[in-house]
């Protein structure tokens, strides 16, 4: 299994945000993630902010959010773990929502030892914190993504997407 | 050396009544709450570091308005890199003031790591910002804080803070959210 597959899924990924109404996203970047960049890069639709920590993203995601904007995160779930202060903030202190598209490394299907701890300790860390998540398993699951940023709205928190491989890529199929 | 009194309320007076203005945690968001000023403020508070690249959004998000963003040097080295993000973002409407005292006042007055070693202004002009500029004395401040908000893009000034003791106050009556919704009714000119 390669580890920067073919992401012909990146499309209906960019056309679910935009059906929630979000055209800011903030990243940093992971194997998984380049195709979605990529796509989201090329979108004159869509402004897209490479940041060099993932919490700056969720900073980005609240002030957009107070000027009327919403935004969303992409990144890998390693800077979600590095970032729990600053969700647990957003979502208890501030109370506003964020998208947080997040690659759940580490999940079933991954090739790679280093990121094996982070699949075991993404979804519970988010469970300890009270931030609502999801599983986006594949296209099937792709009404989320307006789904959750209305939760959010309606929550005035974050909700995670934990993107799995098959969700972002389609070669294994 | 200079008050934060002094720089906060010589902001306000040259600050178009229009701009959005979002307040760092600690000392220098109590400067600008303390000015009474009538332009729409936020408040960036806790989680440290996320001022700057909050009033990032908020500039990216009212691009017709000019945000600025008033923080404390303890914050925006939490998050340094977002130096770069506002940069590479492109964003136009953005001007960052930041209180460069080298300590973390609120916090017992403890040094910045690297405290003295540094230039602040010299680190935003090597980042890519266009205009970024050291503050340290009175005699010419105002027609530098004229100069800094006149500016037609991206723009960071340091002022350079004398140590100057800044307690917390009371408990506040309103919470942070209560705060944000006043904030977003006021933009969307519901009060």
């Amino acid at each position: 299994m390669a580890d920067q597959p073919v992401q012909r899924r990146a499309p209906a990924i960019v056309a679910g945000l935009k059906r929630a109404g979000i055209t800011l996203v903030s990243t940093l970047p992971d194997a998984w993630l380049g195709g979605l960049i990529g796509e989201l890069d090329a979108d004159p639709e869509m402004t897209l902010i490479r940041v060099t920590r993932e919490d700056e993203g969720l900073g980005i995601c609240a002030g957009a959010f107070l000027g009327g904007r919403p935004a969303a995160l992409l990144a890998q779930n390693a800077g979600l773990l590095l970032s729990t202060n600053v969700v647990a903030g957003l979502a208890f202190h501030h109370q506003v929502p964020a998208l947080l598209l997040i690659a759940q490394r580490g999940d079933a299907g991954d090739n790679q030892y280093y990121h094996a701890y982070k699949g075991r300790v993404t979804e519970p860390v988010l469970s300890a914190i009270g931030v609502p998540h999801h599983r986006v398993e594949g296209p099937e699951d792709f009404h989320l993504f307006e789904e959750a940023w209305m939760q959010s709205r309606m929550c005035r928190m974050p909700v995670v997407l934990l993107l799995t491989r098959r969700a972002l890529h389609d070669d294994a199929e | 050396m200079l008050k934060r009194d002094r720089v906060g309320g010589l902001i306000r007076k040259h600050l178009t009544e229009d701009a959005l203005v979002i307040g760092g945690l600690g000392s220098a968001g109590r400067t600008w709450r303390e000015q009474l000023a009538p332009h729409a403020s936020y408040y960036a508070s806790d989680p440290m570091g996320l001022g700057l690249t909050m009033a990032l959004g908020l500039a990216l998000a009212q691009p017709s308005r000019q945000v600025f963003y008033l923080g404390g040097d303890g914050d925006l080295v939490m998050n340094l890199g977002g130096l770069l993000t506002v940069v590479g973002s492109g964003v136009r409407n953005l001007k960052i003031g930041i209180f460069d005292n080298r300590r973390y006042e609120t916090g017992g007055g403890q040094s910045l790591a690297g405290a003295d070693h540094y230039s602040l202004a010299g680190i935003a002009r090597q980042a890519g910002f266009p205009y970024a500029v050291a503050a340290d004395s009175d005699d010419n401040l105002e027609d530098l804080i004229k100069e800094f908000l006149a500016q037609p893009g991206l723009a960071f000034v340091a002022f350079r803070i004398v140590i100057e003791a800044s307690p917390y106050g009371p408990p506040p009556v309103w919470s942070q959210a209560e705060d944000r919704a006043v904030f977003m009714r006021k933009l969307a000119g519901e009060i």
